[in-house]
């Protein structure tokens, strides 16, 4: 089967991008893409669950990945910002679980839907500070339209308003940021929102903050290391920083000296002995 | 608390940098400049630090001893300030209040939303994102706890490298935050991100004080910090704990002071902003460099020697920071090696050897066409252009630069201006295209970020462009 062959490209690509979750659902194949939105209607038990969707095109061996918050009920994702969501596609692919997508559709959007697209909600993530989700409304970026507004808004200022030039340039922009900027502020108390109902704990460090914390009062007044390679990089670096005002032994030492506390995944190894277990990390001492 | 500690730390910078620049350089600084020489104080405070640290004084007492100084050369002027003029401050600040009318409350109200946003990031959540986590937080922690630290190169613990594994980004981010700490007591989440928002303070008060004198309307000063405030990327980087928001805030003070011909304290922020990140050394000083010297070659009714003082003003200012790049390509790794690697042979590349596998897109754009890559004008034009993390910022600052072209075009200082902002356009085309930042470009990771550090210089520049008159040539 030839979506076999695609199989490496697709979880190489999605392995940047979702952490290399397994490709679970091939939604559509074979189908013209046109100005169709998918149709979701997803029944999850975590909120908002990650999902990637993936276009694979006949005759290419790329597939072109997005991904979206899945909103549980029935909402509407669009692709057709994507220059590949035309023409015949020849698989729509997910990595979210069959079971938890009651049905799905591929329709043509009506303004209702569009409004729907338009209001799905980024979460807070570790990528807030590299870009912001693109919007769309109408298949057009948002900034784009609100740009076009703020060319006629300038005009009307110039010509009717009889302003100056740069006067009715900054009044404009200054109206069209404050109308892009207004969706942002609704994105800030969602994400405050989120962010309050799991406090003290933040996602994904939930297991590690819970470890930290009967961890820390243990390895005070000793030293602590990893057992390399065994902890996921973004939660190395967050044990790494908490830990950082206790003295810390490099994780590539062949042998630790006795007493060190490691971090591990792994059960305690020879001359070694577990002191404390919680959330799928172990703290070993070095005996 | 928190916050006291804070404001405590932010005026002593301000009395340092005004201290010293008036103590050595015989400066004559406006209010105006208020802003400019509080990141100068920041840039003088972490600097001495990292020497008086590295003539073997402890920690906590290198931060006494700066306080004490920053004491000592203020006293006069603080009993001055206080015996004098604080009352009317305190009312000048009253009746500014009063003045202010609803439009203008609401722009006002739209900058709190954004402040607001930042100070519960800042109490509320721990030190979350990678960068800050991998090295801007965990070194100033490592520092101001005294473990895993050493300023002894044979130490195992040399400039906590185990915990941080990176060899060549500056100081001035984590030696803050210690310093911080100290006036904190202890370290903790707030401290660890803190000076975000110390920055985007700054940024609103350089470009709201800019536009203030440049057109003498409070609604348009308040609509350009608002334009800068709600650039979609600014609040999380105000309380993430990265140094794009300080390099922003140091290019931007440098660019005003540029277009003051302030050309020492310009020289002292381009130097703050190396000393903060090593994007502003390549990314921003040959710009800075080739506008100054234009300039300069081009003013007239102007001595030659004159002309080399002021430029020799500017290198003044800017030498502060030689002593850290010397340390840098001796104890680290130059920032230059890695911006000139498409020129050199994999084998002339060290430390930075590359494997070929890991950066196929590098050698696409490098070299001959890979297959299935993207241009990297077209990734520019989608998602920084078309994308959401500026909103419409870039497609505005462009056609406003386009619209006032002409009018830049006949004023030498409005040429200078242009030819740093292509020069920076230029840079930065060049460094996402032909380097292994295209991976980051084509992902998204880090053009966002690099763009942003230079948003406020680039609405200075079109807010300079929009003062000129159309009549007006001052060649």
């Amino acid at each position: 089967m030839k979506f076999n062959n695609l199989i490496t490209p697709l979880l190489l690509l999605w392995s940047i991008s979702v952490f290399c979750q397994k490709v679970e659902n091939v939604m559509f194949a074979d189908f013209m893409a046109e100005n169709k939105v998918l149709k979701l209607d997803i029944q999850s038990d975590i909120d908002y669950p990650f999902m990637v969707l993936g276009i694979v095109k006949e005759n290419e061996s790329l597939a072109y990945t997005v991904d979206f918050n899945g909103r549980q009920g029935v909402h509407y994702y669009d692709l057709r910002f994507l220059d590949q969501w035309e023409g015949q596609i020849k698989y729509l692919v997910t990595n979210l679980d069959k079971r938890t997508i009651r049905r799905s559709a591929l329709v043509t959007p009506t303004l209702k839907d569009e409004i729907d697209i338009l209001l799905d909600r980024e979460l807070f993530s570790s990528r807030v500070v590299n870009l912001t989700k693109l919007k769309t409304f109408l298949a057009y970026p948002l900034s784009q339209l609100i740009f076009i507004f703020a060319i006629f808004l300038t005009l009307c200022i110039y010509y009717v308003g009889k302003k100056t030039l740069p006067i009715a340039v900054f009044v404009s922009c200054l109206v069209a940021t404050i109308l892009l900027d207004t969706r942002m502020m609704v994105q800030h108390f969602r994400i405050i929102q989120q962010v309050e109902d799991k406090h003290p704990y933040v996602k994904p460090f939930v297991e590690v903050q819970r470890f930290l914390e009967e961890i820390r009062p243990i390895i005070k007044g000793g030293a602590w290391t990893f057992q390399p390679l065994l902890v996921d990089e973004y939660l190395y670096l967050f044990f790494k920083y908490n830990l950082a005002d206790i003295p810390f032994l490099r994780d590539d030492l062949e042998n630790y000296p006795k007493g060190t506390y490691i971090i591990s995944r792994l059960p305690p190894g020879e001359n070694q002995k577990n002191v404390l277990s919680k959330n799928g990390f172990n703290l070993l001492q070095q005996l | 608390m928190y916050l006291f500690a804070l404001v405590l730390h932010v005026l002593i910078n301000f009395l340092l940098g005004y201290g010293i620049l008036n103590a050595v350089f015989k400066g004559k600084f406006l209010p105006r400049n208020i802003f400019s020489i509080t990141l100068v104080g920041i840039f003088l405070e972490t600097s001495l630090c990292f020497l008086l640290i590295h003539l073997g004084i402890p920690f906590k007492v290198a931060t006494l001893i700066l306080i004490f100084l920053t004491i000592l050369l203020n006293i006069k002027t603080l009993i001055h300030f206080f015996s004098n003029n604080f009352s009317s401050f305190l009312l000048n600040i009253f009746k500014y209040i009063k003045s202010i009318k609803w439009y203008e409350w609401g722009l006002f109200l739209l900058i709190a939303e954004k402040i607001g946003v930042i100070i519960w990031q800042l109490l509320r959540m721990p030190a979350y994102h990678s960068d800050t986590l991998k090295y801007w937080a965990t070194f100033g922690k490592a520092l101001y706890s005294g473990q895993n630290f050493s300023t002894n190169p044979e130490h195992v613990d040399f400039l906590a490298r185990p915990l941080t594994r990176i060899v060549d980004y500056p100081f001035q981010m984590p030696i803050y935050r210690a310093i911080q700490a100290t006036f904190n007591f202890e370290w903790n989440e707030f401290v660890a991100r803190c000076d975000g928002l110390v920055f985007f303070l700054i940024l609103c008060g350089l470009v709201g004080s800019f536009f203030y004198e440049l057109t003498n309307k409070r609604w348009m000063s308040l609509g350009a910090m608002y334009i800068i405030a709600s650039l979609p990327l600014q609040v999380w980087h105000a309380a993430s704990g990265y140094a794009d928001i300080a390099v922003e805030a140091y290019i931007a003070a440098a660019v005003i002071s540029f277009i003051r011909k302030e050309w020492l304290l310009c020289g002292l922020l381009m130097a703050g902003a190396t000393w903060t990140k090593n994007d502003a050394l390549a990314l921003f000083l040959p710009g800075i460099l080739a506008a100054g010297f234009v300039y300069h070659v081009f003013s007239k009714g102007v001595t030659s020697l004159e002309k080399i003082k002021k430029m020799g003003q500017f290198a003044g200012g800017y030498a502060l920071v030689i002593p850290w790049l010397i340390y840098q390509a001796i104890y680290g790794a130059s920032v230059f090696k890695q911006f000139l690697i498409p020129f050199k042979s994999e084998d002339s590349l060290g430390y930075q050897h590359y494997d070929p596998n890991d950066y196929k897109v590098v050698l696409t754009q490098v070299g001959e066409t890979f297959e299935g890559s993207t241009p990297s004008y077209q990734l520019f034009w989608d998602s920084v252009f078309l994308g959401s993390s500026h909103g419409i910022f870039w497609l505005a600052i462009f056609v406003a630069l386009l619209l006032l072209l002409k009018r830049m075009l006949s004023d030498l200082m409005g040429r200078s201006l242009l030819l740093f902002f292509l020069i920076y356009c230029s840079t930065i085309y060049y460094l996402f295209t032909y380097t292994h930042a295209y991976e980051f470009l084509l992902i998204q990771t880090t053009v966002h970020r690099t763009l942003l550090q230079f948003s406020t210089a680039a609405l200075i520049i079109v807010g300079y462009g929009m003062s000129l008159s159309p009549e007006k040539h001052k060649t």
